[in-house]
């Protein structure tokens, strides 16, 4: 039984694979270069686990940036996962011991991968979903640290993976027209606060503003709705 | 031992957690989600996706014109790219091979 769990978790998270041994080995490459070597990136991809957080993370580890920004940056990033874990309550509470993990590990790929499942999957499968995932996301990091150095080019530019993931991310949103108010408030309020602001200091203040103008203008299309 | 780095990557974990978990500490016990929670939860995702690729193109408006057009060709090919094929992997991986192309020019 348990080989059938391993090997339906491993079908399940073939797309996954891929997408996490690339852009895991790009986030390697690119915090090694920055000066964080293989230990750094096993414990950032084991620890921290965020992608986009961590690519973001880079820059900030050498920069005097203060740590109270880290947090709201932090915090802001990863706001999504809020909404993950409210629809995954119910199964994960039926599932004993692997609820820590299985909480700590809701990536945005693994949370859609166990989406697809059935509620009634069983435990085995749901943890070697999220385990494997996990593992995908550090092997690929770990092998982009390691390779770095020994390859015979260098990798210098391949953190320019990071905004082509954003920016296709951006454009599956684009695709969907009820997304298109959010993802100009948030364009707008992030172009503004770094021409304000410079580069090194308008993430946080932009995402604070972001959510405040959202918050606004849900609350007064509630009141439209209501008139 | 770079004492900053250790704390900037302590506070990502804490936070990553915490966001994580969060919603298990407040509804665990199925009380009823705020309205606006639920919104925000819609438009967020979305709005915090677009400034974190204005946050990638951050140099453009400071740096050389060179690096900055660059930037915005191969981002605008990643995005064209992907309207085209909605391919992951292909659009990721043509743009950043495109980008590591460019700036050895």
């Amino acid at each position: 039984m348990r080989n059938a769990q391993r090997a339906k978790a491993l079908r399940l998270t073939l797309p996954v694979l891929c997408g996490y041994l690339f852009l895991g080995f790009a986030f390697g490459a690119t915090m090694t270069q920055a000066g964080f070597g293989p230990l750094w990136v096993l414990s950032a991809s084991s620890l921290v686990y965020a992608g986009s957080l961590q690519f973001v993370m880079v820059p900030f580890l050498a920069s005097g940036i203060s740590l109270a920004a880290v947090a709201l940056t932090a915090l802001m990033i990863n706001a999504r996962h809020l909404f993950y874990g409210l629809s995954c309550i119910g199964r994960f509470n039926r599932m004993g011991r692997a609820r820590p993990y299985m909480i700590f590990s809701l990536t945005d790929e693994t949370y859609s991968v166990l989406c697809t499942l059935p509620g009634d999957e069983s435990d085995g499968v749901l943890v070697r979903v999220a385990l494997y995932d996990h593992l995908y996301w550090i092997t690929g990091s770990v092998l982009g640290a390691l390779m770095t150095q020994g390859l015979p080019f260098d990798l210098t530019g391949i953190d320019f993976a990071m905004t082509a993931l954003f920016v296709v991310i951006a454009v599956e949103r684009l695709m969907n027209p009820g997304d298109r108010f959010a993802l100009a408030v948030g364009a707008y309020c992030a172009v503004i606060m770094l021409l304000l602001l410079g580069p090194d200091a308008f993430l946080a203040p932009a995402l604070a503003v972001t959510a405040l103008v959202l918050t606004i203008a849900d609350i007064s299309s509630q009141k439209e709705a209501a008139r | 031992m770079n004492t900053h780095a250790l704390a900037v990557m302590g506070i990502c974990a804490a936070v990553t957690l915490a966001t994580r978990a969060l919603p298990f500490i407040c509804f665990g016990q199925k009380r009823a989600v705020p309205r606006l929670v639920t919104s925000l939860g819609h438009s967020l995702p979305p709005a915090i996706m677009a400034a974190l690729v204005v946050y990638c193109l951050k140099s453009v408006p400071f740096g050389t014109l060179s690096s900055g057009a660059i930037q915005l060709i191969c981002a605008a090919t990643v995005a064209a790219l992907h309207i085209w094929r909605r391919n992951t992997l292909l659009s990721i991986g043509v743009g950043t091979a495109l980008y590591m192309a460019l700036i050895r020019l």
